[in-house]
């Protein structure tokens, strides 16, 4: 039975299984590009959601056990940002390799996820899009505040340059039809999202000024034009409403209200929204129904409203309760109804062969990613419902695995129920080990003045508070494998560990959940039996090895560095520098105790001077500063054993560095 | 009598014994060993000669034991399981009875370690053999003298005459057991035993009665320890530094501090105030533990002051020593 | 377990300078726990040896290796009939392993890199203790399981000597504490129960079972196997 490793949850609860960890490393190393391509691995949306996932990583970060989730999000658009120019570099043209050709009905994040996979596949690809700019509700309705239009093109630029197709401005059941597409496609993929706000019965609901959610922010977004009022009520307690909200008071609206049927704890609406939208002056109107608008010489004069008892029944339905003698009439002068979407099914007709179900929803397995005819797919929130836009790639990416095993075989896939096997909580006897450093957190622009605004309110990490975040990473199953071979359970592993991870029976057997990644136990393991995940084995001989090999200098000083104080990434690399006019190559280490005797003496096989190991200023392990230094003593007693001289070698502390 | 020794025939008689310590040369000098002799010669009733004490080779105790018997003194030699296997030991036990020696102290001896002190090298690399331990070197003395039998059981021709003693040290360390391990030397055929040097008589006193109470010693003779002090610093060294001695703050107080700055003269007379004050408190010793029910006689050591010691004796009104040959053996 | 220390580089140096490659030889077992010759001691010693000779202007070669255990001979037979160039081994096994190369017919010399010296415990990470000396007849059961073979200096069968200060060995320096063995003996039978025990003088030892004895051997022979005579195994 081969073992599951346990992952990371971060990547766990990240519906595409990012390696989240690992882009947080390759920050923390400085390895920006790389960070930036880890993420897009599975991702090709990373401009995007850096900016708006609702990141169900930093949810199940197991930092959070301690003081505060790792700001994963914040993290993924540093990465961004700082590989905007080396993504285009990256640009390559997709090769085709079939006559075969793929049509996806709507350029949202689950139909373009789609048919990037596809096109990589060497199928041709094109993706119609009714609306005459592509991104979907990423483009036509999450406010600009949140997600500007040029960030989403950096992803849009980078797909199209696989060379997928997209034909704007084309909607499927009016300028082509279905039954067109399947006779042009050798595969059909509906993607065509929840693009209808729904409403609601209100009595004066007509008014011009009642607006549905998506249509009011589409003009926002869009930047078409909107009119706003000075009070505005918007109806709704989900994501979307609360868009709406903050989109009214950016227009200009005077005050603007949510009405609610929940309470707070109830309201789907992301906690972080709310209380950014409180910040901006928006307030929450709990446990209200709406009930009817009221007009006074033709203009909307107020909402009013009904108190609602309860909102869930037993079983946790939806099942409202209202008090109807216990009203309230909320004066506004437009009303904006946010209670929903859902998809607009017109385009399908009665030969398309496409059923539906009792509710209108398009008959759909989810196993396979097929509608009930053969060669056609779905993906996205058309399907699945509501949900966030990285579920969306999500999804493409499924349907992307089932159109291409059908254009290669002819016949569907079952796509398997995923195993992931997520690593446990955080123990309680660890969380104290592990020493505490708050969130870094994101500098925004002050409330009052961003509600006035559609500039993005955040203002993004600079280099020092990325990597001091990056940092508080505690590495979450990338820690201390054992080579179950070489073990001879001498229990060193045990003894060194400042977190009680190894347990030893007739091997040491280290416990995932627990262990940190610090590489103490493989510094000090006798029989080189352990190696950790998050630096692979020899990482430190072989970078040593690169950077002095090729030299042919002698009497240089090498110097081994903690990377801990490091706050710039061309500190954060190996690399030669002038110190008082001589040369030294400096390596840079994740913690000073790991480097060992055999590393502290090579320098000196290629004609090093002398070496010096730098730990920073606060090392974060327990013991680990004991132990260099005892190692440290012991080595230089083994050079002055071999003629090479004990003063040779020497241990320091964080110092200022000269300029280069 | 079980050796005829005269030793024996004292305690046999009841009267206070009392034995003194003649350190041999670390040379291959009779002419040493014949002049410290003739020092202790009559002050007591036999004299013990140490046998690589500390470790540090000095002539043999069995030879320096046998000038002894040739002038007519009595010796106790001295055997440590530190040298000899047990081979060695009974072939050493044959010659010494054979060559007149009666009287003979099983102890293990100093670890070689001890050697290199000071300005000494010494042999601390030595094989230590400890193939035996004391209480079993007296074991198997006296089954060469009560069975005339060799350890490993083969016959001797003839047994030697012996008078067997073991070392004890009553305040050593664990304290609450070594009343037990005397009883053990005392059941393996110790016949006499030399304590460890006395200080604490108060205490010494509380020991000796766990071992009347077992009647220890009514079953060997006790004889108490005395290391004459020269000085307080020889005292707080033996205090601090010789495991099983214990010496209160007021002895220590007793002598004159002798500073490096005083003139010569001055240093010259106290230090000869000190010898007086050493031989004041080895007599008190003596007298006090005299008063002690159990034991038997004391056993002076005066290292490197053998000049000391008939004074002391002296002083201590144990003189003049009894002739042995008067005591009737068959009463003994 | 068998503790040993490393050998001075000086003298390891000494023995292989002569030589063009040398293996440098490595135990999984008890000289990797007392980290002295596992692995790791194995690259620690060869990157030592490479700076000496390069200070000395030596031209040596060394390799490295681990075996599981070094006193197998299916162990250690692969690496003795792989010796490609190899002109001198350097073990830091423990003197069996030296040994066993010899007894394995390895046509090249064989360097101790080790002191090997005791069979002990670990008292806590770093610090190892002798707590038996292989007697061949042990008497744990009579001093409640501490070896007075082993941990006292005179290995006193009916102990404590004269010499104990304060629970402390008369061998002990500040830099060498030695507790004494008897001290702790007696201690253990109060709390057993068993200090009239001690009362019985036990008898001096069979050293004959001991090294005095001359080298041992054990054969079990319900374990050896036969070797069934074919016309193979004659040839």
């Amino acid at each position: 039975m081969v073992e599951i490793l346990p992952c990371a949850t971060c990547g766990a609860h990240c519906p595409v299984h990012t390696d989240t960890r690992s882009y947080v490393d390759l920050i923390a190393r400085g390895r920006y590009e790389e960070a930036f391509e880890r993420i897009r691995e599975r991702n090709p949306f990373p401009s995007v959601c850096g900016l708006i996932c609702h990141h169900p990583c930093e949810q199940s970060c197991r930092r959070g056990d301690v003081d505060e989730p790792v700001a994963l999000r914040h993290l993924k658009r540093f990465a961004v940002e700082q590989a905007s120019e080396y993504r285009k570099r990256l640009r390559k043209l997709a090769i085709l390799r079939s006559e075969k050709k793929v049509g996806i009905v709507g350029a949202g994040p689950a139909g373009l996820t789609a048919a990037a996979d596809v096109i990589r596949e060497g199928f041709g690809v094109t993706v119609y899009e009714a609306h005459s700019t592509p991104g979907g509700l990423l483009a036509h309705a999450i406010p600009r505040y949140r997600l500007p239009l040029e960030i989403l093109q950096e992803d849009l630029d980078d797909l199209l340059a696989l060379g997928v197709k997209v034909s704007t401005g084309v909607r499927v059941g009016q300028d082509i039809s279905l039954q067109q597409l399947c006779q042009r496609h050798d595969a059909v993929v509906l993607a065509t999202g929840l693009s209808l706000s729904r409403s609601l019965p209100l009595e004066h609901g007509e008014h011009p000024d009642v607006h549905l959610a998506l249509p009011f922010l589409q003009s926002a977004a869009t930047g078409v034009g909107q009119d706003i009022r000075e009070r505005v009520v918007v109806i709704g307690g989900g994501n979307v409403a609360v868009d709406v909200a903050r989109t009214a008071i950016r227009l200009g609206a005077k005050s603007v209200s949510m009405v609610c049927l929940e309470n707070e704890e109830e309201m789907p609406a992301w906690d972080w929204e709310c209380q950014e939208a409180l910040e901006e002056g928006i307030a929450f109107l709990y446990r209200r129904g709406p009930v009817a608008v009221t007009i006074e010489q033709g203009r909307i004069v107020g909402l009013v409203t009904r108190q609602v008892q309860r909102v869930f029944d037993e079983q946790g339905s939806f099942s409202p309760l209202y008090l109807d003698d216990v009203r309230e009439t909320i004066p506004c002068q437009m009303v904006i109804i946010a209670v929903g979407q859902e998809a607009d099914l017109s385009f399908v007709r009665e030969e398309d062969g496409l059923n539906k179900d009792s509710s209108g929803r398009l008959v759909f397995d989810h196993g396979r990613m097929s509608a009930s005819r053969d060669g056609v797919f779905a993906c996205g929130e058309v399907v699945t419902g509501p949900g966030s836009a990285i579920e969306a790639v999500a999804s493409g990416h499924r349907a992307a695995r089932a159109v291409i095993a059908f254009l290669n075989t002819g016949n569907g896939l079952l796509l398997d129920a995923e195993e992931i096997h997520e690593l446990s909580p955080l123990p309680s006897s660890l969380i104290d080990r592990v020493k505490k450093t708050s969130r870094t957190r994101m500098p925004v622009l002050d409330a009052q003045i961003r509600r006035r605004n559609f500039d993005p309110f955040e203002l993004g990490f600079k280099e020092e508070e990325a990597l001091r975040e990056a940092r508080r990473c505690l590495s979450c199953a990338a820690g201390a494998r054992v080579d179950e071979a070489k073990c001879v359970a001498c229990l060193a592993c045990l003894r060194v560990c400042p977190f009680g991870v190894p347990e030893v029976k007739d091997v040491a057997c280290m416990a995932s959940e627990m262990c940190q990644a610090c590489g103490l136990c493989a510094a000090e393991c006798p029989a080189l039996a352990i190696s950790i995940t998050r630096f692979s084995p020899g990482d430190l001989r072989r970078r040593v090895s690169d950077l002095l090999g090729n030299t042919n200098s002698s009497g240089y000083k090498v110097e081994f560095r903690c990377m801990q104080d490091v706050y710039t990434r061309e500190d954060l690399m190996d690399r030669w520098i002038q110190d008082k006019g001589e040369m030294k190559a400096v390596v840079m280490v994740p913690c000073a105790a790991l480097v060992d005797e055999v590393d502290m003496m090579k320098p000196f096989e290629w004609d090093a001077a002398s070496v010096v190991v730098r730990h920073c200023s606060g090392c974060r392990y327990e013991g680990a500063e004991d132990r260099i230094q005892k190692r440290l003593a012991r080595t230089k007693l083994l050079l002055e054993e071999a003629g090479v001289g004990k003063d040779l070698l020497t241990l320091e502390g964080p110092k200022e560095e000269p300029a280069e | 009598m079980k050796s005829g020794s005269g030793l024996e025939r004292v305690l046999a008689s009841g009267t206070f014994a009392v034995t003194a310590e003649l350190g041999p040369p670390m040379g291959a000098d009779a002419e040493e060993v014949l002049k410290k002799m003739e020092i202790l010669r009559g002050c007591c009733d036999a004299v013990n000669i140490t046998d690589c004490q500390t470790a540090v080779v000095r002539l043999s105790s069995i030879a320096a034991a046998t000038i002894l018997v040739s002038q007519g003194v009595e010796p106790v030699m001295q055997m440590t399981t530190r040298d000899r296997n047990r081979i060695a030991i009974q072939a050493d036990i044959l010659g010494a009875s054979a060559l007149g020696i009666k009287n003979c102290l099983c102890i293990a001896g100093d670890h070689q370690s001890f050697s290199a002190a000071g300005k000494l090298k010494g042999h601390p690399g030595a094989r230590n053999v400890y193939d035996v331990d004391s209480i079993q070197l007296v074991d198997i003395l006296r089954r060469m003298r009560d069975k005339r039998l060799q350890a490993g059981g083969d016959p001797l021709s003839l047994a030697p005459a012996l008078f067997i003693g073991a070392a004890w040290t009553p305040m050593g360390d664990p304290v609450d057991f070594r009343v037990l391990r005397l009883g053990k030397k005392v059941a393996a055929g110790a016949d006499f035993i030399q304590t460890q040097g006395i200080y604490d008589v108060q205490q010494f006193d509380r020991i000796m009665r766990d071992v009347r109470k077992q009647g220890l010693h009514e079953k060997t003779a006790i004889l108490a320890g005395i290391i004459v002090p020269k000085s307080a610093g020889m005292l707080r060294y033996m205090n601090s530094s010789v495991a099983g001695v214990i010496v209160p703050e007021e002895l220590i107080k007793r002598f004159p501090v002798i500073k490096k700055e005083m003139p010569s003269e001055e240093k010259e007379s106290l230090r000869q105030l000190s010898e007086e004050v050493g031989k004041a408190i080895s007599v008190e010793l003596i007298q006090a533990c005299r008063q002690i029910e159990g034991v038997s006689g004391v056993h002076i050591q005066a290292i490197e002051w053998e000049q000391a010691v008939p004074d002391i004796v002296r002083l201590a009104n144990l003189l003049p020593r009894p002739d042995p040959s008067s005591f009737d053996p068959k009463q003994g | 377990m068998i503790v040993a220390d490393r050998k001075p580089l000086d003298e390891i140096f000494g023995f292989i300078k002569g030589y063009r490659k040398v293996l440098i030889l490595g135990c999984g077992e008890c000289v990797t726990v007392c980290q002295v010759g596992g692995e790791k001691e194995v690259a620690v010693l060869a990157q030592s040896l490479r700076l000496k000779a390069k200070v000395e202007g030596l031209a040596l070669e060394f390799m490295e290796k681990t075996v599981r255990r070094v006193c197998e001979p299916e162990f250690i037979a692969p690496v003795l009939s792989d010796l490609e160039g190899v002109d001198a081994i350097v073990s830091l096994a423990c003197g069996v392993g030296v040994n066993i190369c010899v007894d394995r017919e390895c046509r090249l010399p064989v360097f101790p890199g080790v002191n090997t010296t005791f069979m002990g415990s670990t008292r806590e990470h770093g610090v190892w203790e002798e707590r038996c000396a292989g007697c061949g007849e042990c008497v744990l059961h009579l001093t409640g399981g501490i070896c007075p073979v082993a941990r006292c200096a005179k290995s006193i069968m009916n102990g404590p000597c004269g010499g104990t200060d304060r629970g402390m060995c008369e061998i002990s320096t500040p830099q060498r504490p030695v507790e004494c063995a008897w001290a702790l003996i007696v201690e253990r039978a109060k709390k057993l129960g068993t200090l009239e025990d001690l009362k019985t003088i036990l008898a001096a030892k069979d050293w004959s079972l001991a090294k005095d004895g001359g080298p041992r051997r054990r054969v079990r022979e319900d374990l050896r196997i036969a070797r069934i005579e074919t016309q193979e195994n004659q040839k």
